[in-house]
């Protein structure tokens, strides 16, 4: 059970405080309500780009890092296509500082032309790091304008290139801070060992005075249905082919995202799972392979990725993929296996309830999609998931008509 | 009036080392027990003197390790799968240099159900040869593709230019070994180094003493085998000077300098961590605001003082944009000529000092996480104790001491200077 207390301050702050005192830590969580997908076409890997620019100083603090380095504390943030989350750990009795920091920049960054060009020097050297210069680095920059045509998530989170980030302006800086940093638009979680009197009256003297900032109006395009099959061949300098298949579904508040989840783990979650046992290990077609689901906000995907082996064909891989995805459709699983899958499921709920951290970004997120408080009832709704809604949600999503499908060949001779 | 200018007061920090119980399982098996947390979950780890170092090459020590979860003499690899699943249990194995470990982490319900599949892995594996065929070759093509990573492909030739590549710590997993490795080598790796008599036993989380009874168990008849054949360790020898692979059309550099550096039971080894640090072991570290920070050379820098059981090393390392590849080694250079040269401030080794046992707080955040630093310590041949003497040595360095220490350890010219990628 984690315990939740939840209020909102007069400028539209959302505090979420859970309190847990095995530990000497606290942790601090900001979440703000922007992404990828809030860019403009042709202006991407903005929210990122911003993201990193958050730690060059704000109005009254210089250095963000300093501060917390000289209290023992860590921090950290990451974006993705639907957030754009900060956060901190700390030994309890510093709490105030980090209070004192993440307010400070919720109030005001100190836009410098200095940090820009810094700043976008580092990320251009992050695109070239993790996505050009990886084998196999590219994929998600090549399937996502695939799986989708209108909706922003068909750019990734870095941007769609390179010269988006390099072009970005300090003007453009100035107006996303004021249109996506505000209280309003942000969710502030405590979790670790505070008192809640005390956590209550530090939030409301760093984070009161912070004006409510008027938010545009989120309109995002909607992805059209898809009407047929997608395909792409690459070629690349890679040792071992590689295929990434996605099928589209639900947003993550939908009532069948559960059934959708558990799905991909009875496809490849832990040794025992299907895929691993039927084409790695019996069939000996991948070399490794994996479901899962991309866990959007929006619509998001389900994704079957794996490496080919050796003298085994795309075509042959996708015929004996597809026999799995169609057997799940066909049957729905037996007992004892819908029970193994939902006591994998259960320790990890169980597990993830010792890091404060994990509790404290599992919090934020959900108290934007739902409310914070309910998030021990969603582990409730996966053990009563039935074998047949598993099979009905095999039935939607494995469609031909559905499918888009990568296709990574590795031309390297080795 | 708020006064946003002024950090607000947070008292000192303090470290204090916590608890541990040690009992004798059979009588002659040492376990550690760290008791406590408040999730009901268990976590069994056996360390064994089956590391690297022990095997005549790495991939026999690793491929041992992994294969005992793919079968054992009454169970089959997917029978093994199915029982730990369905527990909502997980295996998790580790292969070092200087030791190997097989850890059970289970919910305390189902503990007593998990107990007997992870003792038979543990001491009756199968070596099944079409298993092993299949794990080889999905080993090897996982292996092909690392060998496309800068990253790998960098600490691969440093450790061998820095150790020697035929060095226990300085070798890597070559493609030859993948022919090599049968069901015979593997029984006889496992008999000299899996035997329960050379096991070291940590268990952590809800360790109630029925739970203690049924590991106990596990060791009460244990057959005196083989003794564990230890190799004997020779020294390095560190080359020295530049290196350069390049690769063609390179958009980046893989950078990695450094050596042999002190050792972990050298007094000076905390002192010498803190001058890591500030050199390049956190985000606002000298490497850290001068390449990044300041130049936007890369996505990140930093510096590693680590040692083996019987030997430190160093090493700076960070990819950079292919046409910032001298710049970027000629800084590095003057960012260890400046700790030489110039007294740190007590300011800036003050903040370092805070920040590291900050670290080390978190470090030691539960019993899972003190099972692992107590782990650390014994399988490196330390005392628990040392994690003591570590913070108090942290606050008794001062600015001599870690320029002593610069002059010595950070003399770029007797270092190994690595490029991959653009001159």
């Amino acid at each position: 059970m984690i315990e939740v207390d939840k209020y909102v301050l007069d400028n539209g702050l959302k505090v979420v405080l859970h309190q847990d005192k095995s530990t000497p830590m606290v942790a601090v969580n900001v979440l703000y309500d922007v992404g990828a997908k809030d860019e403009q076409e042709g202006k991407t890997g903005f929210a990122h780009l911003f993201e990193h620019l958050m730690f060059g100083g704000s109005k009254h603090i210089p250095s963000y890092d300093e501060p917390l380095q000289w209290v023992g504390g860590e921090n950290n943030a990451f974006t993705n296509n639907d957030i754009t989350n900060y956060y901190v750990t700390l030994p309890a009795h510093s709490l105030e500082v980090a209070l004192w920091l993440e307010s400070d920049r919720m109030l005001q960054l100190d836009f410098s032309q200095k940090s820009l060009d810094v700043q976008k020097g580092v990320v251009v050297e992050e695109f070239k790091q993790r996505y050009l210069n990886q084998p196999y680095g590219d994929v998600w920059l090549e399937l996502r304008p695939m799986a989708y045509l209108k909706h922003p998530y068909r750019w990734p989170t870095i941007g769609q290139k390179i010269e988006h980030i390099e072009q970005a302006k300090l003007q453009d800086v100035e107006a996303f801070f004021y249109s996506y940093y505000s209280p309003n638009n942000a969710i502030l979680v405590i979790s670790g060992n505070f008192e809640f009197d005390q956590a209550k009256r530090l939030i409301e003297k760093w984070f009161g005075e912070i004006p409510f900032r008027t938010r545009p109006e989120r309109l995002l395009p909607q992805e059209s249905d898809q009407l047929g099959k997608r395909e792409k061949l690459l070629d690349r300098e890679v040792p071992q082919n590689a295929m990434y298949k996605v099928f589209h579904m639900c947003s993550r508040t939908d009532e069948s995202y559960i059934a959708a989840d558990m799905l991909s783990d009875v496809l490849s979650r832990g040794n025992s799972s299907r895929l691993y046992r039927r084409l790695v290990k019996e069939k000996q077609i991948f070399t490794s392979i994996d479901a899962y689901i991309t866990g959007d906000i929006d619509p998001g995907l389900f994704v079957i990725s794996g490496k080919l082996a050796p003298k085994v064909d795309f075509e042959q891989a996708n015929q004996l993929l597809y026999g799995e995805l169609v057997d799940l459709q066909k049957t729905s699983i037996a007992d004892h296996e819908l029970q193994k899958v939902k006591n994998k499921l259960q320790a990890s709920h169980v597990f993830s309830h010792i890091d404060i951290l994990n509790k404290a970004m599992n919090l934020a997120f959900y108290e934007l999609i739902s409310k914070a408080e309910d998030i021990n009832l969603e582990i409730l709704k996966y053990q009563k998931t039935s074998a047949q809604q598993i099979q009905k949600m095999a039935q939607h999503l494995f469609l031909e008509s559905k499918d888009t499908t990568l296709y990574y060949r590795g031309i390297k001779n080795n | 009036m708020l006064d946003r200018t002024q950090q607000p007061i947070s008292p000192a920090l303090s470290f204090s080392l916590p608890s541990y119980k040690q009992i004798l399982l059979g009588h002659q098996i040492p376990c550690y027990i760290i008791e406590g947390g408040d999730q009901e979950i268990i976590k069994l780890e056996i360390c064994f003197p089956a590391g690297e170092k022990e095997a005549e090459y790495n991939l026999l020590a690793v491929a041992c390790n992994r294969m005992l979860e793919e079968g054992t003499s009454s169970r089959n690899s997917q029978q093994i799968a199915e029982e730990l699943d369905s527990y909502g249990a997980y295996l998790s194995v580790q292969v070092e240099k200087d030791y190997a470990s097989v850890s059970l982490y289970a919910l305390t319900p189902y503990f007593s159900d998990v107990i007997p599949v992870f003792q038979d892995l543990l001491t009756n594996p199968r070596f099944d040869p079409k298993e092993l065929a299949t794990y080889l070759n999905n080993t090897k093509q996982h292996f092909l593709v690392n060998l496309e990573k800068v990253s790998v492909l960098s600490k691969r030739k440093f450790m061998a230019h820095v150790f020697g590549e035929n060095h226990p710590y300085g070798r890597s997993v070559n493609i030859e070994d993948y022919g090599q490795v049968d069901s015979s080598a593997l029984f006889n790796f496992f008999h000299h180094h899996y035997s329960l008599q050379n096991a070291t036993v940590f268990v952590s989380g809800r360790v109630s003493q029925d739970k203690l009874d049924l590991i106990s168990k596990m060791f009460e008849k244990i057959e005196n085998t083989l003794p564990a054949q230890k190799n004997t360790y020779s020294l390095p020898k560190q080359e020295k000077g530049h290196f350069f692979t390049p690769k063609s059309e390179a958009i980046q550099s893989a950078i990695r300098v450094g050596g042999l550096a002190l050792s972990r039971n050298n007094s000076d080894y905390p002192a010498w961590q803190l001058l890591n640090t500030i050199l390049g072991g956190y985000f606002g570290s000298r490497l850290m605001m001068n390449i990044r920070e300041d130049k936007g050379y890369t996505y990140g820098i930093s510096s590693h003082a680590y040692s083996f059981k019987e030997q430190g090393f160093f090493m700076i390392s960070t990819e950079v944009g292919s046409e910032f590849t001298q710049d970027t080694l000629t800084q590095i250079k003057i960012e260890m000529d400046k700790l030489s040269q110039d007294l740190i401030s007590e300011q800036e080794i003050s903040k370092v000092r805070n920040y590291m046992i900050g670290s080390l707080l978190r470090q030691f955040d539960g019993p899972l996480e003190v099972s692992d630093r107590l782990k650390t310590t014994v399988m490196l041949g330390l005392d628990f104790s040392y994690y003591n003497q570590y913070v108090q040595s942290l606050y008794q360095a001062d600015a001599v001491e870690l320029n002593r220490l610069a002059k010595q350890y950070l003399r770029h010219q007797d270092m190994v200077e690595l490029v991959v990628g653009a001159k």
